[in-house]
């Protein structure tokens, strides 16, 4: 097997050898991905919910970090595809009792496992994992600190490509703590991979990195000029912890400059969407009348979370 | 020990009167003469050093052996022997072991260790704070009976501006310097790479340049108000550097040093998430890197160190921001420096002397120079090309970026209070 050496995630243009980050992936493989995933689509809809194409395969959800919706999509994909699962919960077993992540690592190689799928509250920690697993390993990242979190950001771009077709003429906003988020990372590696003319990031200057233009954002603090005539405005959640540690005075002032409230829907474009890829705070970051209304596409980004994952797994699985 | 007669040596000798081709005669441990044998040496070594260079032993401001208490990263003796192996004859030692230096028993029993492992020299800076906890003041004056040369409390906070104002006023009545690492603990944060393009990208959590120049104009003031003899430590960016020259301009006596690393590397090299390149204070930006440059080259900041930092392999094995920070890298401090000097960077005088002489004036010890009545600490080096290879290294810290780095110089032999302590064949 050949490993491209610019590229740790591809082998050939065609497979994947790990998933780590949405930065290096080509437009075309992007695509290519989108497109089996829309194949993928129709197979939660048949009576019998299963394709074999990983059958005999054994794969692990290797959590060290909370998650439901990553976590159970996931487990759903891998089902989906005919693989043997499991869920190991890192928090509650092995680190607690002073391993480290390298002991872990080579106990469950091991037990000849074939793909890892990898949350982990340090920024790259997938990549590290990547680096000294057994060469017939793929690890598959599913939320690394700060830094990446690919697939979240390939079911968004999935999830906006059902409904506009070309991403060169869209206006993008993501709103909220950039600072502190690995899905607007993410998320800005691949509108401009995918050559979105117009991407924003909105929210306090806390929460915007310093110097966030060079990866070929506009920032903005004021929401109302940020969201204007945007196709999409993706939300993020405010964490809890945030609002203790001085990044925002506290959260109705937040919710006045921040909130996605019904009357900020005449803002955006016409057939704008609203997304979010939850847990939704609703009243601290969206009212619910715009998470549950007919521009939000929130819980479509779920469900497209599966297809979008079973096409990830099924590259990235060596033969 | 034998007299030893270095001869035809090309030195490279800052401070001293002679520069140029020169032999040297050394005798019990001390430079005798320059090109005269003034006190008959008796059957001497002759050390035929043409075509090679011959400067002051260096001196390393910053130094970690992990000895006392975390001798499974290193020793005294293990990492004795890379310093000689890199033309080092005297070490600054701080006093971060376990435990911490802040009683004049464990300032002897590091001496001590050093006398018996007998390769290179050792000068102890104690805590500024006792068991460094940034509140307390250490017994200053009792620490420097026992000789220590300078206080400091690493990278541990001092708890707030009246500690610090207190231990800079009670050093300057003992008449001892503070060797202050100015980190503002507060905008440091959890940061473990600089606030950037790089921290951005990576989503590491970021350290501003202003968590270092804030402590540093604070650093500057409280000297101007105590009068404190102060020498800054580990300086990485560029507004800490026009500070400091501000403060110069002012006549103020403050002097600074810049680890090694921190010339060649700026945050683009983290790129991929390698461990070997967390540092504390972290690789600044590419402009940041320019300055430190120009400040050594017009001597703003006229001291380098190794800031040498052995890891085990454990300690860089995780997740980059769950790694231990630091790079071994005494063995090449030498080499390092005059790549620099080939790169035109700095001059050969300036590369040495900030690794000599000027360390010696801050430390306040007579060494740094060949001179006559001196001790006899001496390096000797020589233009060759050959690469620094991991299972060659010394030091018992394989934790270096350097790694299969090509060299053009390197150390011949080192010697210390005229004894040989390394030789390279």
């Amino acid at each position: 097997m050949i490993k491209d050496p610019v590229n740790k995630n591809i082998v050939s243009q065609k497979d994947l050898r790990h998933f780590l980050d949405i930065e290096n992936l080509s437009q075309s493989l992007i695509l290519d991905i989108l497109d089996l995933a829309e194949s993928f689509a129709g197979v939660s809809g048949q009576p019998v919910k299963k394709v074999p194409l990983l059958r005999g395969k054994t794969i692990v959800n290797l959590f060290f970090e909370a998650s439901t919706r990553t976590r159970t999509t996931f487990e759903l994909a891998a089902k989906r595809l005919s693989a043997d699962f499991l869920n190991i919960n890192i928090d509650y077993s092995a680190t607690k009792k002073g391993e480290t992540l390298l002991d872990t690592l080579r106990n469950l190689e091991a037990m000849h496992c074939d793909m890892f799928i990898v949350r982990h509250p340090s920024s790259g920690a997938a990549e590290f994992i990547s680096k000294n697993v057994s060469q017939n390993i793929s690890v598959i990242n599913a939320g690394d600190g700060r830094h990446a979190h690919p697939t979240q950001a390939m079911l968004d771009v999935f999830t906006i490509r059902k409904y506009f077709s070309d991403f060169k003429k869209l206006k993008i906003a993501i709103v909220g703590d950039i600072l502190h988020s690995r899905v607007a990372r993410s998320l800005m590696h691949a509108f401009r991979i995918l050559e979105v003319p117009d991407i924003r990031v909105i929210g306090p200057k806390t929460l915007l990195p310093n110097g966030v233009q060079h990866m070929g954002v506009t920032p903005y603090v004021d929401m109302d000029e940020g969201i204007k005539n945007c196709d999409v405005v993706i939300m993020l959640r405010l964490q809890n912890e945030r609002m203790n540690s001085s990044f925002i005075p506290d959260e109705n002032e937040y919710y006045n400059l921040y909130g996605f409230t019904p009357n900020r829907l005449d803002l955006i474009s016409k057939n704008g969407k609203v997304m979010h890829p939850g847990p939704v705070n609703r009243g601290v970051e969206i009212s619910s009348e715009v998470a549950d209304g007919d521009r939000s596409v929130i819980l479509q980004q779920v469900s497209n979370g599966i297809a979008v994952r079973m096409a990830i797994l099924s590259l990235s699985m060596q033969p | 020990m034998n007299d030893l007669i270095i001869k035809s040596a090309n030195l490279v000798n800052p401070e001293g009167e002679h520069s140029g081709i020169h032999d040297i005669y050394i005798k019990e441990g001390e430079i005798i003469g320059i090109d005269e044998d003034t006190r008959k040496l008796n059957s001497p070594i002759i050390i035929d050093a043409e075509n090679h260079y011959v400067c002051p032993g260096l001196i390393d401001l910053s130094v970690r052996f992990r000895e006392p208490g975390l001798e499974k990263e290193a020793t005294i003796m293990s990492e004795s022997k890379a310093a000689a192996s890199g033309g080092v004859t005297t070490v600054c030692y701080m006093p971060d072991t376990q435990p911490v230096i802040d009683t004049p028993a464990q300032i002897k029993l590091v001496e001590e260790i050093f006398k018996n492992v007998d390769l290179c020299k050792v000068n102890v800076l104690a805590a500024l704070t006792k068991n460094l906890d940034g509140t307390r003041l250490s017994s200053m004056n009792e620490l420097k009976q026992a000789g220590a040369k300078g206080l400091t409390n690493c990278l541990n906070p001092i708890k707030n501006s009246l500690v610090l104002r207190r231990a800079m006023e009670y050093a300057s009545g003992q008449n001892i310097t503070v060797f202050y690492q100015p980190q503002n603990e507060y905008l440091t944060n959890e940061g473990c790479v600089h606030e950037g393009k790089i921290s951005n990208k990576l989503g590491l959590p970021g350290i501003p340049s202003a968590a270092e120049s804030v402590a540093v104009a604070e650093a500057i003031l409280l000297m101007k108000l105590t009068g404190v003899k102060l020498h800054l430590c580990r300086i990485s960016c560029a507004e800490s550097i026009m500070l400091i020259k501000q403060a110069q301009d002012l006549d103020l006596p403050l002097t600074a040093d810049i680890a090694i690393h921190q010339l060649f590397f700026d945050e683009n090299s983290i790129n991929n998430f390698d461990s070997n390149y967390h540092v504390m204070p972290p690789f600044r930006s590419a402009e940041d890197l320019i300055k430190l440059q120009e400040a050594i080259a017009n001597k703003t900041v006229a001291t380098i160190c190794s800031d040498h930092q052995p890891h085990n392999e454990d300690a860089k094995q995780a997740p980059f921001s769950n790694t231990q920070h630091g790079i071994s890298s005494i063995e090449i401090l030498l080499p390092l420096l005059m790549e620099l000097v080939d790169l035109g960077l700095i001059d050969i005088n300036t590369a040495i002397s900030s690794v000599t002489s000027n360390p010696a004036k801050i430390l306040g010890i007579d060494t740094g120079i060949i001179k006559k009545g001196y001790p006899a600490d001496i390096c000797i080096f020589k233009k060759q090309d050959w690469t620094f290879e991991k299972s060659k290294i010394l030091s018992a810290g394989k934790n270096t970026p350097f790694i299969e780095k090509k060299f053009t110089t390197k150390v011949e032999k080192t010697i210390c209070n005229g004894k040989i302590i390394y030789s390279s064949n």
